[in-house]
């Protein structure tokens, strides 16, 4: 049975799953991403969105979310070689930079995170 | 001593969930560090074909294929066999950023493999 967890954000009611993931991608919004980033101790900068909307794009792309090494190398694909690599990551989302950042750009969790 | 691994996708992509199991185990074993290759036959080779799943209301394998050389899995290889029974043409697979191989005697390419897994 999972519990419930919401979380508030104008005056909504947004369901969240037991580790915080959105329960329906479409609610995701700007709004509902510095809430939830919150949560995880996390202030959003240009650095931050840069990386999540780059998340967004993975998944729009592969219709999955990513690991970890894919998601270095698909930042460095896109923001060159020195913003991928995994201690730019670390240092944006830690401890799990895939999961949090997932979790924050509204992507489901990662099925292969073990 | 890490073990080579070839994953078999043998099955179409919808109808079973065999397609995306084995695509499952294969994005697992890349995260852990288990990278293996990858070889289409029989009716997996249609996994390779673009698909509008979105009627069935399925995720799209074949989007979901995409990712393999993110994930490090860029040794791809179809069966030769498979394809020209079908009717079909290497041309019309499309996997970017792998190097897509044929392959002709089966038997011989399975046996260089330590552990074979068979979806």
């Amino acid at each position: 049975m999972e519990n419930t967890a919401t979380l508030v954000v104008g005056g909504r009611e947004i369901p969240l799953d037991k580790e915080g993931f959105l329960r329906n991608l479409d609610d995701w919004s700007p709004e509902i991403a510095q809430a939830i980033a919150q949560q995880e101790g996390i202030e959003l900068s240009e650095e931050h969105w840069e990386i999540l909307r780059l998340l967004q794009d993975f998944y729009r792309e592969f219709e999955l979310s990513p690991a970890m090494r894919p998601l270095v190398k698909y930042v460095g694909l896109h923001l060159g070689p020195d913003k991928g690599r995994s201690i730019h990551l670390m240092k944006l989302f830690p401890p799990s930079p895939a999961k949090i950042g997932s979790k924050i750009a509204g992507l489901p969790k990662p099925t292969n995170c073990l | 001593m890490t073990k080579s691994i070839l994953a078999l996708c043998r099955h179409a992509p919808y109808g079973t969930t065999l397609a995306r199991e084995g695509i499952e185990a294969v994005l697992a074993c890349a995260a852990m560090d288990q990278t293996p290759e990858v070889l289409f036959i029989n009716d997996g080779v249609y996994q390779l074909l673009p698909q509008n799943p979105a009627a069935i209301d399925e995720k799209n394998l074949f989007r979901n294929l995409q990712a393999l050389p993110m994930f490090g899995v860029d040794q791809i290889h179809i069966c030769e066999k498979s394809v020209t029974e079908r009717g079909l043409s290497l041309a019309e697979f499309q996997l970017s950023g792998a190097e897509v191989q044929l392959q002709k005697d089966i038997g011989a390419f399975i046996r260089r493999f330590d552990q074979v897994l068979s979806f």
